[in-house]
């Protein structure tokens, strides 16, 4: 957005003070006395460049790129500001309404006719009307084929998430002409047969309760070969996940909970997040050729059946042997019970490179500090050691102290624990 | 902050005269004025007839903030032989903060800081106070919107209702 255009624009007022500048002494009176020598119109220009500038000197190039933060509808609404906002709205190279439609179905879909004509880099849709769904996918693929879109943003929600899911397909060859895209986020669309796919210059995918068949969630990330960053969540469909993303940065995967295997050749990646996945119990995991892994972090929200973690003791041992190779490891459990679970794994896992670590227990841990000394022992390039919210420490009895249980600060009583070794 | 003294070091003259010298480190923050150093590299002492001193202080103290943020965060790298992932996550926090609270100004010096960021190219700085102007315009009506930035409304009724009645989805929610 910072094009010469816009600097232009600001230099001819300051020019014009800097030919006069000799004759003005940089002094309150002096000041005074220019101004009433100049015309009145010259003066209230010169005045503007003593006093400051209103948002309406701010170049066309910069007023968009404000506008292209908006919400399209409020963008809109600014051409009623003044005659200079009349048209900038239209000059936005940003589609994004959210939320619109329950009411607004028709126009909504002459709104998408409109923008049929309009320039667009940006497309960021987040519509609950089932209604105007089907309309605003044919008019998605209409500009991913015939605009040089950069970033969607396609989040197609049912109102009621309890209804039989209903996800919307997204037709076939939709992304077939999108060397442009670089950004691609997907929440409740279904792939089927997505036919021919190029996006070759994609960086970030986001995928969020999407349906996919078969494997082709794996035939899609084939053709991302440039992706850094990777986000699956709530995509139940997605059993077998396998991809060589040699760029990739950041793994996250999130209540991927019937996958049965994940096989990822990722030899930059840099983050990985596992957050309430594999509840059915994965069966084989592997990050291949990683070099220089920084963050891992397990992270268990919520409680559910965990019996699996120990019949699937061996994949999660593999699983943190892998992350085990991260700098920093970061633990996080709903009970003491999957606490033991991971932390057995990792004491396992002895020859890890951590060199910080951190423990989050949402519950309560009795008895856990014994444990934790053995842990030590396992960490041998342990510099950090973090605990967060758990109460049992040796210099406490009792996790149910008073101090601890009154008020909001349950459970933060040893909120950071720095733990050196020599 | 303690520097070397064989830095460089350049004179920035705002448009009142005022001279600022920075390091050329902290100037090479600025986009146009790395270009001309790239083109001139003798140049010491530079004019820039568009920004006032005030404003001009404003942008140097940005940048030399986020100098010395660059330089700490490349300083433990180098001690360490990596970033500690925790460390960096709370210094980039405090950026943050600190970033939120220089935003703290009223709307005539906020503009006053787009134009100079603009003109400057830092684009560091043209993304926070775009992004601080699209937060105050986020969520208000266009009657908000105008007393808030002080436009004045040059359109007359039969315009504005000509305008609306043109975008009608635009309007029909808020009204």
């Amino acid at each position: 957005m910072k094009t010469s255009n816009g600097s232009s624009m600001i230099t001819r007022p300051s020019n014009n003070s800097n030919q006069n500048k000799p004759a003005i002494e940089p002094d309150d009176d002096g000041w005074v006395t220019i101004l009433s020598r100049q015309s009145r119109k010259e003066a209230k220009r010169k005045s503007r460049i003593v006093q400051q500038y209103t948002i309406n000197d701010l170049p066309n190039s910069v007023l968009v790129h404000i506008l292209s933060f908006l919400p399209t509808i409020q963008a809109a609404q600014t051409s009623v500001l003044s005659m200079r906002w009349k048209y900038l709205w239209a000059y936005v190279p940003a589609l994004i309404i959210k939320g619109y439609g329950y009411n607004g179905g028709y126009e909504m879909q002459k709104f998408l006719q409109f923008c049929r004509s309009s320039y667009l880099r940006q497309i960021t849709l987040m519509l609950r009307d089932p209604l105007v769904h089907e309309s605003c996918i044919k008019w998605v693929d209409f500009a991913m084929k015939h605009k040089e879109v950069e970033e969607l943003n396609l989040q197609l929600m049912n109102r009621n998430r309890f209804n039989m899911h209903t996800p919307n397909s997204l037709p076939r060859n939709i992304f077939s002409h999108s060397q442009s895209l670089r950004v691609l986020v997907l929440y409740g669309c279904e792939l089927r047969n997505i036919g021919e796919v190029d996006l070759r210059n994609v960086r970030k995918l986001h995928f969020k309760k999407v349906d996919v068949v078969g494997n082709l969630l794996n035939d899609l990330l084939a053709a991302c070969p440039r992706a850094e960053i990777l986000k699956l969540e709530h995509s139940d469909s997605v059993i077998d996940l396998s991809a060589n993303l040699p760029e990739l940065k950041k793994l996250k995967l999130r209540e991927c909970n019937q996958m049965k295997s994940a096989r990822l050749t990722v030899p930059n990646l840099q983050v990985v997040k596992i957050e309430d996945s594999f509840e059915s119990g994965i069966e084989f995991f592997q990050l291949c050729g990683i070099i220089n892994l920084m963050e891992a972090y397990i992270i268990h929200n919520e409680d559910g059946d965990y019996q699996v973690y120990n019949g699937t003791y061996q994949v999660y041992a593999n699983l943190l042997q892998i992350l085990g190779q991260a700098k920093q490891l970061t633990v996080k459990c709903s009970s003491l019970e999957i606490m033991y679970n991971w932390s057995q794994v990792i004491a396992d896992c002895s020859a890890m490179k951590v060199t910080n670590f951190e423990l989050i227990s949402l519950d309560d841990c009795y008895g856990i500090s014994s444990f934790i000394l053995a842990l030590l022992k396992k960490l041998p390039n342990l510099e950090e050691f973090r605990l967060h919210k758990i109460c049992d420490i040796d210099s406490r009895n009792s996790p149910r102290d008073e101090e601890s249980s009154n008020g909001p600060n349950y459970g933060t009583a040893f909120p950071l624990i720095a733990y050196n070794i020599a | 902050m303690a520097r070397s003294s064989t830095e460089n070091m350049i004179t920035l003259m705002s448009s009142d005269g005022e001279e600022f010298m920075v390091t050329e480190k902290v100037a090479r923050e600025c986009t146009t004025i790395r270009n001309m150093l790239e083109d001139d590299c003798v140049i010491t002492n530079i004019p820039l007839p568009n920004v006032t001193s005030d404003i001009l202080s404003m942008v140097i103290e940005y940048c030399m903030e986020h100098v010395a943020a660059a330089e700490k965060a490349a300083a433990e790298t180098a001690e360490k032989g990596s970033s500690s992932a925790p460390a960096a996550a709370k210094a980039n926090k405090d950026l943050e903060e600190w970033d939120k609270a220089f935003m703290n100004v009223d709307v005539y010096t906020l503009c006053d800081l787009i134009l100079a960021a603009n003109y400057l190219n830092v684009s560091g700085l043209l993304d926070l106070t775009i992004q601080t102007a699209a937060n105050l315009i986020k969520g208000k009506s266009p009657e908000q919107i105008r007393k808030t930035f002080h436009i004045q409304n040059d359109l007359s009724l039969e315009e504005e209702e000509k305008i609306r009645s043109q975008t009608p989805w635009a309007f029909e929610k808020s009204e």
